[in-house]
């Protein structure tokens, strides 16, 4: 979508009544503003009960490519391809094939209010999810690109937080691809049966298998997503994590700035869920997915009788 | 009804938490079919740990001469094998949240989403 395009589409967003085409207006906008070219640095930050944790990052996008730079490290995305830094290294990894991106239903523009952020002619946006806030975006007027972006829990407080405090629109700047040490696919693998088609109105896109052993599941409702790895042990990380329950059944988590990380077993199963989805999201999710388990039957016998 | 028939080992065990075994041991109470049921895997658990211990059949050399223990082990080992029951679980795999934070963020970046118009941040 061009410049002019993407002002007419915002525009149309501000004067147009919320009520008339609010899901295709979110729907369009959040398809444009992939596009948008930008150079930023700002900080993103997450809080879920008492843990939460906050960074600074640099992005710039230009001409289809895009390259973010944080504390931990380098990324560079071009079309399906994503490559990290490690060191003075880049490892590309680039995803075979994907479904059809759809944004659920229970999403809707809500209130559009003019306002000016950094110096700019911007609009702030409330997203709403059933009729109640979900997320408020500060939208700039030229570029399409979200200056601010704020998404509540269910009690209405920030659960995450990205602002933008440096912009400029469509920078004039030449980016290429690094060499990569390693380029690998990520490849398209068999559906998961302990894994539901759908759930809470999270639809199962696609199913990836890891390098080694272990499949990953991802999930999508067209505003936020997450996958769940299916995983033999879990990542040691997960040894400094919080405790935290849902309908009794106890899961360990880790916030990062951009992401929430769970962990549970179930039997001799770890699963892994990583995503951006506010933490209400995230508890309805799990007690729909398979349960943290007690030991099989066969298993504690072989405990009881070897020890 | 709904039979607890997944929790009736643990049960026997004391393994479950206290709601669960207040709620087992009542339905027990009025159901004579997992009562039946809790007594066959107490029966079967019983004929395990009841396996004879053996002594070595012959004196062999000194030095290979095991403990008891160990024949005991060995016995009980190659009855389970008999029946099947001895699971052998590869190492699993370890991943670190490194490697699964770029697998997610690779799927993340190619579809639109609110992480994908503000730019990924890169790390965990």
């Amino acid at each position: 979508m061009g410049r002019r395009a993407a002002i007419l589409m915002l525009t149309a967003l501000v004067v147009m009544p919320a009520a008339a085409q609010a899901d295709e207006g979110l729907e369009d906008y959040l398809e444009s503003a992939m596009d948008a070219e930008f150079h930023g640095s700002g900080v993103v930050m997450c809080s879920w009960g008492p843990d939460s944790a906050a960074t600074t990052y640099e992005v710039t996008r230009s001409d289809g490519m895009s390259m973010v730079q944080g504390p931990d490290g380098g990324l560079m995305l071009y079309g399906s391809l994503t490559a990290s830094a490690s060191g003075a290294d880049w490892y590309a990894l680039e995803v075979s094939e994907w479904s059809a991106w759809s944004l659920s239903d229970r999403y809707s523009l809500g209130e559009t209010t003019p306002i000016t952020r950094l110096g700019r002619s911007a609009s702030e946006v409330t997203v709403l999810e059933d009729g109640r806030a979900r997320a408020r975006l500060v939208i700039d007027d030229e570029s399409t690109v979200p200056l601010l972006t704020e998404v509540f829990d269910a009690d209405g407080r920030v659960f995450r937080l990205a602002a933008l405090v440096e912009f400029v629109a469509a920078p004039a700047v030449d980016m290429e691809m690094p060499d990569f040490m390693e380029h690998e696919m990520l490849m398209a693998g068999e559906p998961s049966s302990q894994l539901p088609d759908s759930v809470f109105g999270y639809r199962r896109s696609d199913t990836y298998a890891l390098d080694g052993s272990g499949s990953q599941t991802f999930y999508s409702d067209g505003l936020f997503s997450f996958s769940v790895f299916e995983v033999g042990a879990a990542p040691g990380e997960f040894a400094d994590g919080s405790m935290f329950e849902v309908d009794g059944a106890a899961y360990t988590r880790i916030v990062t700035p951009s992401n929430v990380w769970v962990h549970w077993s179930s039997s001799d199963q770890s699963f892994v869920l990583v995503g951006d989805l506010p933490p209400d999201h995230i508890e309805t999710v799990l007690s729909e997915l398979p349960r943290p388990g007690r030991r099989g039957v066969i298993m504690r016998w072989l405990s009881r009788v070897f020890g | 009804m709904t039979h607890p028939t997944d929790l009736l080992s643990a049960f026997l065990d004391g393994e479950l938490e206290s709601a669960d075994h207040a709620m087992v041991a009542n339905h027990l109470d009025g159901c004579a079919s997992c009562a039946v049921d809790l007594e066959g895997i107490s029966r079967v658990r019983d004929w395990v740990r009841g396996l004879p211990v053996q002594d070595p059949p012959i004196p062999l050399l000194p030095a290979l001469r095991a403990p008891r223990w160990a024949w005991a082990a060995a016995s009980v080992a190659a009855a389970a094998l008999a029946v099947g029951l001895v699971v052998t679980p590869a190492e699993p795999e370890a991943f670190d949240l490194d490697t699964l934070a770029g697998q997610h963020t690779a799927r993340v970046v190619v579809s639109p989403g609110i992480s994908s118009i503000r730019g990924p941040v890169s790390g965990p």
